[in-house]
Parts: C-alpha cells; structure tokens; sequence
C-alpha cells in the first residue's frame, strides 16, 4: 500500500519553505511541539494544525506525499478517536456500545466494563489535533529538507557528530538493507515458509531467521566500512572541519525568533495558568493573563 | 541555557511545594469567640489538631491556658472571669507547631437574669418583627429561653397562635388549648444553671385557604429567680409578626440574585481561584498525600466539603422572609444529581443535598454557603450542573432556581511529576552528551560505531516502518488493543536487534547509540521530531542503561564476558529480566506523559496490562531471541 | 621518495590467533610500479594491504613485527592521519565502503577528518572527482551509481587525500564487464598519468595481468612469487596450484608448450600467425565442433509476452518476453547490469509477478500462486548466499525447508544434501562461523535439500572464488544432465562451459540459443556489453569457427603442431 521510497525520499523544489535554513525549521518544529502540548481549546489547536496544512500546501508536496500526509493523519486520528472512546473518562459521557459488560465474569471485573462514549469521540479528535499538526510540520520538515542538510543542522545545534555519522551511514544503508531484507523473506517463502503468519510463536520465529541473516550481513559489512572509514583518517574523538555550511537568512531569524518567543509566551501563560486553576500559585495582576489562557488558549 | 532550564525547573518545583504549605496555613483562622458567663467559646474556620489554647490580656498577660493534647476539633473553651468591653488576645497553639491568634473585644455582660426569643419560622433573626409565609405551607417556629443567672430558675411559658393556624406538631412538654383568640400553648420548666435552656420547635400548617392578611404570635415567658431566700419575677414578652401571602406572589417577591462558586464556608470568593471551577485535592496536606498514596479518599467524602458554593437571595417583599436554600450538582444529560456528588449519607438527612435556612430581611439579599462534597474515587473531572433553588420555609414548591456550569477538574500529579521527571532526564542526557561527548566516545571503536548504525538501518526497517505503517491500520480495526500486534515489532523485534547489539558490544554507552540513531532516523526520515518521542526516547534509554548496567549486562567484566555453555542461561535470564524491567517502566512514564502532555485517558486496567504484555513479555522474549542472536553473530567477529 | 614502499621482515598475528598471518614478508615498491597482488584465499593478501595504510597495527588488534616505510614514514610509529595522506585505499564491496549519500559528503570526508579548510576541501573534491571521471556526478546520490561508478567514488574519497600509493582489495569482484572496465581504466590512468603507485589485490589475474608491471603471489602468509608480469608466467605451476585463473593465452600457449607468453589476445595472435609462418603449425582450416545437445523433457517454464515493470509509470523492466524451458535445460541469463535478469528469474519463482503476459511454472500460473506453493517445486540460489542461512546450525539450514514442506525423510534429504555439498562434518557449526564457501554450499545444500525440480541461481559466480562455483556447478549441473537449472551471469566463460542456451537481454530477449550462435553475433554482445572469451577471438582471428573455451583451442591448435 505504501511505498517506502515515496515515505523517505524528500522532494527538493525552490518553495520558501524548502529554502528555510535547517536549524531554523527544527526549532520551528519544536516550537510548534511545545504550542501543541500547550494549547487546550479545540479553536486555538485546530489553527495550529491548519498552520501545519497550510505550510504543506505551500511546500507543493508531490501527490503521493500529500496522499502518505492524508491517510497518517486520518489513521492516527481515527486511532485516537477510537482509544478515547473507549476510554474517555470525562463529564458528562454518553454510551452508545457496550463491549464489556460490566457483570460479564472476569473481563468485567477486570475492565469495570468496557464501553464506547460518544463524547470520547469528539475528545479524541479534538486532542488528535495535537499531534496531526506536529505529524504535518514533522513531515514537511523531513520532505523538504535533505537528510544531509538536517544532520548538519543537528550539528551545528551541538548534536555530537558521530551522531550525524552514524545517522547518515544508516540512512545510506536503508535501500540496501531493504532488498536484503526482500530477498531474506523471499528465501524464507521459498523454502516453505510463512513469514507473515500471524501469532507469538511464529512471529518469533520469522523474527529470528529474517534478523539472522540481516544482522550478520551488516556485520560483516561494517568490518569493511570501518576499515574504509578509517583509512580516511577518522577517528571519533578527534576534531575535525566541515565542508557544508548554513547561513542563516533574515527570514530565518525572523521564523526562529518568532517560533521561540510566541512558544515560550504561550507555554509560560499556560504554566501560569495551570498553576493559578490547581490553586498553587495565583497573582492578581495576571489575572487578563489567566483570562487569556482561559478563554483563547 | 540548559543551567538556566534547569534553574528554573528546581524554582518551579520548591515553589510548587511551597504553595501547598502556605495554602493551608492561610485558610485557617479563628471564626469567633464568644463570651459566655466565665468562659469563652472559640470557633475555628475549621477542623484542626489543637496542642493548647490560651488568653492574654491587654498588657499581653497571661491569663489561662489550657493543653489540650492534639485533639481534632474545631472548638475549644477556655474559662476565665473576663470583664466587659476590653480586648483579650485568644492564642491556639496548632501541633504542628504553628500557631494562630485573634484579638477580641469582649461585650457587655448580659443584664437580664434570662433570655426569652421566639422564631417564627424557625431561622428569622431574632430582631425581625415580621416575616412572610406562603399560603399552604408548614412553618416550623421555635421558642427558646436561656438562664443567665448561676441560680436556678423556675419559668412558665405561654404561647399564642392565630386560631387560623393548624398545629401540626407539638412538642409534649406544651399543654395546648384552642379559645376565641387561637391556640394557647403553655409549658412549665426549671433552668437548672447558667445557659441551661428551653428551647422547642414547634409546627403548624397555614391552609391554602387562609385569607392573605397578617397574623400575631404572641409569646410570653415568666421567669422566677431565688436569690437568698427571696424570690425574684420577671416578666418577658415576644410578639412575632406573619404575613401570609400566596405562592405566586411569593415567586415575584423573591429570587437568587447569584451563585458564586467556589467560596469560603462564608461565601467569600477567593479570587486566587478560578471561578465555576472545582479542583479537586483542595487541600495543601491532601495534595501531598495524594502524592505519597496516603490520602484517604472514602474519609475526605465523608469528612470534608470540597468547596463551598454561595447563593445569593434577594427579597423584594417588605418583610423578612426565611427560605429553605437546596444546593446540588446535577449531571448536565440526565439532569440528575451526579453521584460523585451527592452529599455524604450522614450530612443533611441522608436528602443527597445540601441546604441551609436563611432570614432574609426585606428588600435586602442575604447569602446561603452550602457545602459541596465530592466522592474522589467517583467523580470524573468534566462539566457539571450547579443548580440552587429556594423554598420559602415550610412551603414544597421552589419559587426562584438557577443553574451555573461548572468544570470540576480532576488533579492527578502523578502524570505531570512523570513528564516533569521524564523532561529532565531529557535535558541532562542532552547536557551530558553535548558537554562530555569526547569522554562518552573515548571508548568506542569506529567499527562499533558502524554496527551500531548498521543496527540502526536494520531497526528502521524491521521495526519502524512496519510499526509505524500497522500503527495506524491497526488502529483503525483494534483500536487501542493494536499493541497486542505492533508489540511484535515495538517491542519483540527491537529489544532483540537491542540484545543482539549488546552482546556484540557489551558496553555503556551502546544503547544510547542505538536508540540515538534511531530516533535520529525516525526524525530524518519520518519526520518524528517531537520533544515527546524524545522524551520517550531518552527515558527509556536511562532506564535500559541503568537496568543493563545494575544487572552486570553492560559493567566491565561483567555477565558477557567469556560466556560459557553453562553461563549462557543465567545470561539470558538477566538481560531478559534487565530489558522487561526497564520496558515496563519506560510504558508507565509513555503513558504518564501521553495524559499530561495530549489529555488522553486511559483506563488503569489498560495501562497495566499494556505493561505487562507489551513492556514485561513481549520485551522479555525479544531480549531472550535477541541476547541468543548476539551469541551467535559473536562467531562472525570471532 | 614519493610513493615508494618498503616492508621489512613483515609477520603479523591476528588477535585469539595462535599462527601468524603474514609470515615474513619483505618488499620493496618503486614510486608508479602496478603491482598485482594475488593468491588463495586466506593466503594473507588483504592482511599484508591493510598495513600499509596504517590500520595494521593502530585500529586492529593482533601483534606485528618488523617495519613498512611508505614514502620513508614508518607505519609503526607515524600517525594515522599522516600515514592516509600517502595511502589510499579502496576495497572489494563498492557498495560497502561508502556511508554518505551523496558523492560530495563521501569524497569530503577524508579531507575532513584532516581538519582541511572548506577551500580546500572543495578544491579537493573536484580535483579527486575529475581523475576519476566523475566531475559532473558531485552532487549526485550514492544510492543511484552503478557499482562500477561506486567504485570510482570510493577511489576519488581516497584520492582527495592525495595519496602516492593506491591500495586496492578486489576492487573488481563484485562488478559486471562494465563495471570491472571503467574501474581498471581509471586505475591504470591513474598509474600512467599521475604515476600514483598502484597495487591490486585481484583474483581475475586474466583481466589485469596485462596492466600489471610486477605480479606478486602470497600463499600462506609468505610471498611465493615476485616478478616482472613478462616473466611471472614462466611456469604455470604455482598459479595451477594455488587455483589461480591465468590469462587465457598464456593457458594456451603453456599448454600448447610454446614459450612466448602473451597477456594479451593480439600478441597471441601475432604469434600463432608466425608460427604458420614459420613452419611450427599447419595451416588451419574450418573445424566444427558440435556439442551434443542434452536431452530434454516436457517443458516446465512457459512466458508469453511477459512484461513488467516495479511501479504503474515506471519503465518497463521486462519487455514482452517469451520463453520456453525444458525439463533437464540449463539456460544461462546474460545482459548488463538492469537488463532484467534477476527480475526474470524473480518472476520464475513466482516472487514478482507479471505487468502483463502469463508466465506457468510446472503449468501454474505464477499470477495465481505464492512462492510459498512453489517451493517444492523450485529453488533459488541468490546472489548473496549469506542471505539465505536463517538458522542457528548448518543441520538446521538443511532441515529448514524439508520441515517447512512436511517431506518424509525430512532427516535423510538434508543429510543427502549436506553431504553432496562436503559439508556433513560441520552439521553442528553455526553457518555464521563458517568460512565463505562453506556458507555458499550450506546455502545450496539448503535449497538441494527440498529436491527442486527447477534450480535458479541469481550470479553465482559474482564476488565467489572459481573454486567454489565449480563445485557448485558440478553439483547442480551434473555432465549427464537431468536438472533443470536457470542462472544469471556476467561470466561468458561459465555461460559457454555449463549452458545449453543462453539468453542475452536488455530488458526483453535480445538473443536466444546455443552459446555458439549467440556469441557469434557481436552486435548483439556489443549492445549487451558482453565479450566473447579471448579464445574465441583468437580461434577466429586463426579462422577456426565456434571455438570458445580454451580446451577446445588447445585440443584444436594441438593437431596443427607440426613435428619440429
């Protein structure tokens, strides 16, 4: 149903979101994660998550990217619709299904009944706003950028280099290691085997002979690599320069600033916020602070 | 930066301790203190463990104190001769070794040898002359009469009701009598010592038929006094007032002018709380047990209010008016009251409401604080019904009612404490590697690094695309119980690419590596950049890394090092035991985190059986397949 | 000097090793020799390579004595980061010596790691990339090259060190002609025009003998042979006995007790021509030499206008192709590299299935049937046997299969099959702890032990020593036929020795039949990048029809030796 190389190949164009600096998207990123977790009332996340849409729209995502974007946000919004149904444990709540019963011997009185509530279900896609937005935003960041240019992004954000080393080394491997693993499964059919047997013992054992061969190949693999990575004189605590560099536009100080302050704002309102309504801390001169958090965020 | 985070994070939470403490020493304070004949009564706001109380005099002399040993109690009494209209300072010792104090002007001492007060309906003030019942309703009417005097008293008292009036209930000690001028009742009584009293309660029906006018009751009470040998008479009288008017119009004379929600016990709106909002663990001390699993719910119920809310009763009629205030919190669906909220069994009659009569003088407003209680083990935090009504005392039928939304918050730190420590172990693993990279690779072999990120390739595909692919389709047809099958890949697979990288490389460090690069590539590649899967991420590497290095897995000269037939199942069972454990603790804080972070419920059942499953046996067989999977891939390094 | 190397007294031992793997090795190489390092496997060839860059001893464990000085820096005491300044070295798998993904990062890193400015580096990497012909690719991804082009990388990321000495370990195993060609000409370009020293460790003494200024041999630790390429060839016997595959002519001419020993088919020529001329042969006239033709069953594969390609706009991989196998053929696929073998041989497992067109193995449809269904019935050999051991032990690899398909005597079929292999010995081995050929025949016994009726083997020769595809093929191609066998290759001279027809494609069959009719139609292998063997061309050139195996010249040349 997916093809894999269509998930993890990024689509280079000249959009202004593909020409934003590396850094300034990964902080852009993080930002939006902490407005995600932040933000409570279904308006204010519902415009994160169309901010997420919109930037995706002016990326000029392939189609087949944008279908991937569709079905992992619809899927994983259902999937929390449908947890939260099942366990929405707010007031008031209406059943619609019932599972479990209560009274039914040992899974009742294990689960005090399983039910399906109407109400979990608007909770569910309202809090699935959440993380669609940083699904969007994750994946536009990823799809938009070079690997390469992330990992040096990462660097120059003080992630040790080895880090970026053995990110990109994995990441080279991928097509490789994905035919191998094609033939492995196509080997285990062959010789009369069901690799996708569904059960515990058997998911062991296709876990086990498809790993074996796997595992060994990158093995040996690596004994060459390392002999060929050393013969270029690299040596992992030793200091060493960088051909690619980033240079940070004005456009990216302003995405950069802009994200930081806007996400620190919100997220310090909110602790304000939450200290004041569990009667921790309370200040009366924030109180058009608590009624901002209250009623927009 | 990071030392700035970290700062700010220790402030938050010695100030978030420190709030608790301050919370609870502010709300209580001493209510009143009144004086009687020798004594004074002490009135706590509310109940607390008492050490002593004393008295001091205006030059801060001591005048009595009394220990009362750590007693429960939200009254003490102290006996002293006090003398009129001079300050005496009342000191309570608490045992927590606080202490709270309340300066109080004493009043003139009582003139009379007695006193003599009717109430009619029961809850006027004593100074209203006139009140208002309806038509058809029952009004209960006291009739009280306290000694002030140290001798016994011998009293008589008469009461006099409109003929008009049906009594429907009277207490035995009267003698009743119907002559031309209504329903004579007469009571004889001896008041034995001071503050001994007479009081009864006493009740009639005024019929629906009754003609709208005013109606007299008249009370009169004799009292005889032995000082010495000589007998002493006085004489006291009481007249009370009702107007009787229908229901309809009773309805246009009165309404709620108000709920406020939360207050005080004295309706005082705390302004450090959010209004039509209950949060739950109230209480400082509680908010602490509650932490430390010592709270006792089932006691709080039925012990303390949760809140208190307000309702505000304006009388536009003339004349005073007593109402039969009901507060409840109803479902907002069924429009019944909530469960969680009905009032303690042994509160209010076992009625499940709270109510309070309150006098309320004409053309004035007067405030009804009734207690709300919450069952905590019940109640689900949500929207809620507050609704108030109000009864003019006696009758059935309420004449005014209001509702007022409110959202009950239920406080539960355990997750927030989980995602506060889960984010810090974030920030000083981040702060560790970026400060102390050189010393954390000075070990690692440049051929390690590469398994390690070959390991990685292979985590990727084995175990994030098709989770990440059968996530979300098996979410759409299990729901919340597709971990029975990702397990295979989120847990049974990686925890066996894990082990079989740690008996390669038996060292600190390697899972760090591992799970490092594979967070990286989910983020390259799959665009899984969130602070939360890094946070995931870094927890569960902290706990694998502790685990495995505790269980002697990863420590120099440790289980992995020159592996015999005969130790391979000790080695098994220890890496299998060090992985489910770190797995099935990394599952708690995933879940903690998820309902601070995302306000997901999820049902403690399912958390627990996600963690036994997913984190204890599907890690445990990954780790057991994977730690055999490294034996045999030694061989090729061999 | 700049590019010279000297080793003295060499020995060195492995780490939980009891005998040493270099036993005394001393060496001296003047600055722009190509020295072709060869020998057995195990023989201590990469070993030796690998401490002249400096990884022996300072990123390898193990013990070693005595010196090697390149450029006059002893590799004992120098650092490493100086020692890969004047060593490059490439090695065997293109594919896996390259971590980047793009070429620039993979070429950059070396100059990097020598903490050079970003001037520097760029300058180094267009430098680097221009002397290997690969300027305009900078930017390209490493994932899209071929592997001969990776190969070329991973010689341009050594030489924007700009070392004097290349080493190179196998660096053509793993490429097709192609491939193998683009890489040998850029090392001999490198060796002529920039006078970079060049040794190469290589089996396929044949295709670089001729490149090489000296030829050395190692077997067991020691150096066996150290001459001028001109006179290494003087007696066959050493290479004959340590299984080394020579230059055809020379195989020829040695057997034909001529003394010249021409490395190329042009000097064998010249010289067969003067020997006419000198009275030494007859003068030749047409011989045909007719193979008996196997005989043959009912037909097992059927494909009619089968095409197919990976994605619904993709470029077609199959194009309408049609194919008849009978029960005991053995039919050889050749073509270039994503001409569309493997993928054929995929659909004849039933793994990949048809775009369009019908394919029937054992008369079922593969577009009806999984592999699973098939697997009684066919077995594959893949490319990379380490793919195919899944198990914990050899016994278990022969089991695996048999258990599988609930066959009776499940125990006797992977005995039988482990034995053919002469591999019974190590049934309670891990196949992981086996040596290279032992894994490639605990893969085929794996496979035998589910007695297919049709064997596949995906390039069976690729990255394998000669000795152990023979054995191999002897097995599975037995002389009196009966199997029925489809493989891939590169390798013209396995097509023609085990074939009865062979396939040529570019996407759809471009030529089908015997060898002899195939490899007479040079378009044909111009357009599938093929070459006929070099005593096919010689034969011709001499005027002698369908002669394509070397035994066949020399049996044939054998009846022209005039008495003298």
């Amino acid at each position: 149903m997916f093809n894999t190389a269509s998930l993890i190949q990024p689509s280079i164009k000249k959009t202004f979101i593909h020409r934003i600096d590396p850094r300034a998207k990964i902080t852009f990123l993080l930002c939006a994660s902490i407005l995600a977790v932040s933000l409570d009332k279904p308006k204010s996340l519902f415009i994160l998550f169309m901010v997420a849409i919109s930037s995706c729209i002016f990326a000029k995502l392939p189609w087949d990217k944008v279908g991937l974007l569709a079905i992992f946000v619809i899927l994983g919004m259902w999937g929390t619709m449908f947890s939260q149904a099942l366990f929405y444990a707010g007031h008031p709540r209406t059943i619609i299904f019932v599972l479990i019963s209560s009274k039914t011997p040992i899974l009742g009185a294990i689960t005090d009944g399983l039910y399906v509530y109407r109400e979990g279900f608007i909770h569910g896609a309202v809090q699935a706003l959440r993380f669609s937005s940083m699904i969007c935003l994750g994946l536009l960041t990823c799809w938009t950028t070079e690997p390469r240019d992330l990992l040096t992004g990462l660097v120059k954000l003080k992630i040790p280099y080895n880090f970026a080393f053995m990110t990109i080394t994995a990441l080279r491997f991928i097509p490789t290691v994905l035919t191998e693993t094609k033939t492995v499964i196509a080997v285990e059919r062959l010789k009369g085997f069901k690799p996708t047997k569904v059960g515990i013992f058997s998911s062991l054992k296709t876990a086990v002979s498809t790993l074996r061969p796997i595992l060994a190949n990158s093995v040996r693999r690596a004994s060459t690599l390392a002999l060929s990575i050393e013969s270029r004189a690299f040596n992992p605590t030793a200091p060493r320069s960088h051909l690619r560099d980033l240079r940070y536009k004005f456009s990216d100080f302003l995405i950069t600033g802009g994200a930081i302050s806007g996400s620190l704002a919100v997220a310090t309102i909110k602790i304000m916020y939450l200290l004041y309504i569990n009667e921790i801390f309370y200040s009366s001169s924030l109180r058009h602070i608590y009624q901002l958090a209250g009623k927009v965020l | 930066m990071r030392k700035l985070k970290i700062i700010l994070i220790l402030v938050l939470v010695v100030f978030l301790f420190s709030g608790c403490q301050g919370k609870g020493e502010k709300d209580l304070k001493i209510k009143t203190v009144e004086f009687g004949h020798h004594r004074a009564v002490i009135e706590l706001s509310r109940e607390t463990p008492i050490s002593s109380v004393s008295v001091f005099d205006q030059d801060g002399s001591l005048i009595t104190t009394v220990t009362i040993g750590s007693e429960v109690s939200k009254q003490a009494i102290l006996f002293f001769d006090w003398e009129e209209a001079r300050p005496y300072l009342f000191q309570i010792n608490l045992k927590n070794g606080n202490m709270i104090e309340k300066e109080v002007k004493s009043p003139a001492k009582p003139t009379s040898v007695a006193k003599f007060c009717i109430q009619a309906p029961y809850g006027m003030r004593e100074s209203d002359e006139r009140s208002l019942v309806a038509k058809g309703s029952k009004v209960t009417a006291t009739v009280f009469l306290e000694s002030y005097s140290g001798n016994p008293l011998q009293a008589s008292v008469k009461l006099t009701l409109p003929k008009e009036f049906k009594l429907v209930r009277t207490p035995s000690i009267f003698k009743a009598k119907e002559t031309r001028e209504g329903h004579i009742l007469t009571a004889e009584c001896k008041l034995v010592t001071e503050f001994d009293n007479f009081n009864e309660l006493l009740e009639f029906e005024v019929l629906s038929t009754l003609a709208e006018d005013i109606y007299k009751i008249e009370g009169e009470a004799t009292v005889e006094e032995i000082i010495n040998g000589e007998r002493k008479v006085t004489q006291f009288q009481k007249e009370k007032e009702l107007r009787v008017i229908s229901l309809k119009e009773a309805k246009n004379l009165a309404h709620i002018a108000g709920i406020k929600v939360p207050t005080n016990d004295e309706g005082d709106f705390d302004s450090r709380k959010k209004e039509n909002t209950l949060a739950l663990s109230v209480d400082g001390n509680n908010f602490l047990k509650r932490i430390l699993g010592t709270g006792n719910k089932e006691i709080d119920y039925l012990e303390h209010p949760l809140a208190f809310a307000t309702t505000t009763v304006r009388n536009e009629n003339q004349d005073n008016v007593v109402f039969l205030v009901t507060s409840k919190v109803l479902d907002p669906k069924t429009k019944k009251i909530a469960q969680a909220f009905r009032v303690p069994p042994n509160k209010s009659g076992g009625t499940g409401v709270s109510y309070a009569v309150v006098s309320v003088p004409g053309k004035s407003e007067a405030k009804a604080t009734l207690p709300i209680y919450v069952n905590e083990a019940e109640v689900l935090g949500g929207k809620y019904i507050l609704e108030s009504e109000i009864k003019i005392f006696g009758t059935d039928k309420a004449i005014s009612k209001k509702q007022k939304e409110i959202d009950v918050i239920t406080r539960n730190p355990v997750p927030g404490l989980i995602t506060l420590a889960a984010f810090l172990i974030t920030v000083i693993g981040l702060g560790y590697l970026a400060i102390c990279q050189k010393a954390f690779f000075k070990g690692f072999k440049t051929k390690w690094l590469v398994i390690i990120a070959l390991f990685g390739t292979a985590t990727f595909i084995t175990v994030n695309v098709p989770g990440t692919l059968l996530w979300d389709f098996l979410h759409v047809i299990l729901g919340p119980f597709s971990f029975l099958i990702t397990g295979i890949f989120y847990e049974i697979i990686l925890y066996a690419l894990i082990m079989s990288l740690v008996v390669l490389i038996p060292r600190p460090g390697v899972v760090t590596l591992a799970l490092g690069v594979s967070f990286l590539l989910g983020g390259v590649v799959l665009g899984n950049f969130s602070p939360v899967t890094l946070m995931w991420k870094a927890s569960l590497i902290f706990l694998l890394e502790t685990t495995l290095y505790l269980f002697g897995v990863t420590r120099k000269n440790g289980i992995l090092t020159d592996i015999g037939a005969e130790k391979r199942w000790r080695v098994l069972a220890t890496a299998g035991i060090a992985c489910a454990l770190a797995d099935t603790l990394s599952v708690y804080i995933n879940f903690g985190t998820t309902i601070f972070l995302y306000r997901l419920y999820y049902a403690t059942w399912y958390i627990h059986t996600y963690a036994v499953i997913d984190g204890f046996l599907y890690t445990l067989v990954g780790a057991l397949v994977g730690t055999r999977l490294g034996f045999s891939l030694r061989k090729i390094i061999e | 000097m700049r590019g010279s190397l000297s080793i003295d007294n060499l020995k060195f031992t492995y780490t939980g090793r009891e005998k040493p793997t270099i036993k005394g090795i001393n060496l001296s190489v003047q600055p722009g020799e190509f020295v072709l390092l060869t020998g057995p496997t195990g023989c201590g060839k990469s070993t030796l390579l690998k401490t002249l860059n400096g990884i022996i001893p300072h990123q390898s464990g193990g013990k070693m004595e005595g010196t090697v000085k390149v450029n006059g820096l002893d590799t004992n005491t120098a650092e490493m980061q100086d020692i890969c300044k004047q060593v490059g070295m490439v090695f065997q798998s293109p594919d896996d010596q390259l971590f980047s993904t793009v070429i620039e990062d993979e070429v950059a890193f070396g100059l990097e790691n020598l903490c050079l400015g970003k001037n520097e580096i760029d300058r180094g990497i267009d430098l680097a990339l221009r002397k290997v012909g690969m300027k305009n690719l900078r930017q390209a991804q490493i994932g899209t090259l071929s592997g001969g082009q990776k190969q070329r990388v991973a010689i341009a990321s050594v030489l924007a060190m700009e070392p004097r000495i290349l080493a190179l370990d196998e660096p053509l195993s793993q490429l097709d002609p192609v491939g193998a060609k683009e890489v040998l000409d850029v090392i001999k370009r490198l060796n002529v025009e920039q006078n970079i020293t060049v040794i190469l460790v290589e089996h396929r003494i044949h295709e670089i003998a001729h490149m090489a200024s000296r030829i050395l041999v190692m077997d067991e630790g020691k150096l066996v042979l150290d001459k001028p390429t001109g006179k290494a060839f003087a007696k066959l016997e050493i290479f004959e006995k340590l299984g080394l595959r020579v230059p055809e002519p020379i195989k020829l001419f040695c057997a034909l007790g001529f003394s010249e020993r021409p490395l190329t088919n042009k000097q064998a020529i010249e010289t067969v021509q003067d020997r006419i001329e000198n009275g030494f042969l007859k003068k030749i006239t047409s011989v045909n030499r007719d193979r008996l033709p196997r005989r043959l069953g009912n037909e097992v594969v059927s494909a009619k206008d089968v095409s197919f390609s990976y994605s619904k706009k993709g470029e077609c991989v199959l194009k309408n192709i049609d194919l008849s196998i009978r029960e005991g053929e053995v039919v050889a696929l050749m073509g270039s590299n994503g001409s569309g073998k493997t993928t054929l041989l995929l659909h004849l497992a039933a793994i990949l299935k048809p775009s369009s067109g019908r394919i029937e193995v054992f008369n079922a449809d593969t577009c009806k049937i999984s592999p699973y269904s098939l697997a009684s019935q066919v077995g594959v050999v893949f490319q990379n046997p380490d793919l195919m051991l899944l198990s914990d032990t050899v016994w278990g690899e022969a089991m695996f299969g048999p258990q599988n398909l609930h066959l009776e005597k499940a125990d006797e079929l992977a005995r039988q099959s482990l034995e053919a292999m002469s591999i019974g010995k190590l049934m309670t081995d891990s196949p992981l702890a086996l040596s290279r050929g032992q894994r490639l025949r605990t893969a085929v016994a794996s496979i035998i032990s589910m007695q297919p009726k049709l064997i596949l083997l995906d390039e069976p020769t690729t990255g394998q020593d000669r000795i152990h595809i023979e054995e191999m093929m002897a097995y599975l191609i037995p002389k009196d036929g009966g199997k029925t066998v489809v493989f891939c290759t590169h390798d013209v001279q396995t097509a023609i020795r085990y074939a009865d027809t062979i396939l040529v494609m570019d996407k759809g069959v471009i030529a089908q039949g015997s060898p002899e009719s195939v490899f007479e139609q040079e378009d044909i292998l111009r357009r599938a990048n093929l070459s006929a063997p070099d005593s096919y061309h010689i034969a011709k050139k001499l005027g002698l029809e369908s002669i394509f195996m070397v035994e066949e010249l020399e049996d044939t040349l054998k009846c022209l030796i005039l008495p003298h």
